[in-house]
């Protein structure tokens, strides 16, 4: 009875520091570490929210979309919930809440993009090969960018913050669009549309994006957020790639996602060459054909392959190379 | 591949057009598209101009550095969009491939 308890204690403290706005992503972490380490916690985890959702019936249902402010003062509500904390654990097993279910995984293949509606009717639009575990909870919903890009159309749920995690740091909104995106630079997070907050792991790094920004973060910390126009973030979703101001190699890194043939860079000297520009998935090859009257490359299509290369000094070797560009 | 008659001749090209004479480009310079392009740097101008004309783009991101566009609102021809987007900016346009442009600094009168 004392280990029930103090778990009862702990799910509403946990429960009640997920429904603050200025919670951390530490906090978010321990209260998920904490709800998943036993099967009790999560019951009770669930118990406490219920009894929160209870005690507001003019609150929208739990599946609808829309937000409504809330009503119940918050002191009320806390009382309530001591209240209710001791109450329920006299009440049975069987939560009407719907237990949380088990990870989801999707994944694309190269050139492929897929929309995904999750439980909550946020949608995904999935980039080329790239993967995206969904782990949704009553409480929080969280998605793992394993690999690639992903455009999130979030539902607008403020009671469960919707949390998007990649290579050590984590972007989360409440409602709102933004793309989340795995390249050569690290991982860059834009915003087309409401509030995103990016936080690294473990650090006290973080930055509030509001509509038309952007920001990367990789290794060497946060970088410093610039402006983006917010058409463009959702652009790749119209199989139309956009790169403003970025190194050849982050290019091709992407463009790898949606090209039907491999392309390669073979000199370190190119690979840092910054270029703007707007290609479509269709036209990959075209365009990069066009980087021959840009910069001091040449595309070599051999064997099922796209090969960017510094030009060779003219010699007799050199005819045979032409050859297969012309 | 072949190659645009020529953005880059601002003079010749609304003459020709209108004797009606057709790029060799296939009669992308003919479309009408509706532009709404806010002033900004030319960089993202001529990307945002791509964009809406449906074509792809591509030039070195230190090219246009320091150039800034007052953008263009309504409907126009892709070359005419072009024509009003580039004026007097010492840069222009061509084609390298059906639906591929590239961005060239203009070389100065008297190195014509």
């Amino acid at each position: 009875m004392r280990s029930d308890l103090d778990r009862c204690e702990l799910a509403t403290h946990w429960f009640l520091r997920l429904q603050d706005s200025a919670v951390t992503m530490e906090e978010i972490d321990a209260a998920l570490e904490w709800i998943d380490a036993s099967e009790q916690n999560r019951l009770a985890f669930e118990r406490v929210e219920a009894c929160w959702h209870l005690q507001a019936p003019q609150e929208m249902p739990a599946d609808t979309l829309t937000s409504r402010p809330r009503r119940v003062p918050t002191y009320g509500r806390i009382a309530a919930l001591a209240l209710l904390a001791v109450i329920f654990l006299g009440l049975g097993a069987d939560s009407p809440w719907m237990p949380a279910s088990a990870p989801a995984h999707y994944a694309t293949a190269v050139g492929e993009t897929r929309d995904i509606v999750l439980p909550d009717g946020s949608r995904v639009t999935l980039g080329g090969a790239s993967d995206i575990a969904v782990d949704y909870h009553p409480y929080a919903r969280r998605v793992v960018l394993v690999d690639g890009e992903a455009l999130f159309r979030v539902a607008k749920r403020p009671d469960r913050p919707f949390i998007v995690e990649a290579a050590g740091g984590s972007a989360r909104a409440l409602g709102t669009t933004f793309n989340v995106r795995r390249g050569a630079e690290g991982v860059t997070v834009s915003v087309a549309e409401g509030l995103v907050q990016v936080q690294l792991k473990g650090g006290d790094d973080s930055v509030r994006l509001p509509i038309g920004n952007e920001v990367t973060y990789s290794q060497t910390g946060l970088g410093a957020s610039r402006t983006v126009n917010p058409e463009r973030v959702v652009g790749w979703t119209r199989g139309v790639l956009t790169f403003i101001d970025r190194p050849l190699v982050a290019v091709v890194a992407d463009l790898n996602r949606y090209s039907p043939r491999l392309i390669t860079i073979e000199d370190e000297a190119i690979r840092s060459i910054r270029v703007t520009g707007s290609v479509t998935v269709g036209g990959i090859a075209e365009w990069l054909r066009a980087l021959e009257n840009v910069l001091a490359v040449e595309l070599h299509e051999t064997g099922g392959q796209l090969r960017l290369r510094s030009p060779r000094p003219s010699g007799p070797m050199h005819g045979k190379d032409r050859a297969d560009t012309a | 591949m072949s190659f645009c008659c020529g953005v880059r001749r601002r003079w010749l090209l609304p003459l020709l057009m209108s004797i009606g004479l057709v790029c060799a480009d296939g009669g992308v310079s003919d479309e009408i598209r509706f532009f709404a392009i806010p002033p900004q740097s030319l960089e993202t101008a001529l990307v945002s101009y791509a964009e809406q004309a449906r074509l792809q783009i591509i030039f070195r991101a230190d090219l246009l550095e320091g150039h800034y566009s007052p953008g263009l609102n309504g409907s126009y021809t892709v070359s005419a969009a072009t024509m009003a987007l580039l004026a007097k900016t010492g840069f222009s346009l061509h084609f390298v491939g059906p639906r591929t442009v590239v961005v060239d600094a203009e070389l100065p009168a008297d190195h014509r």
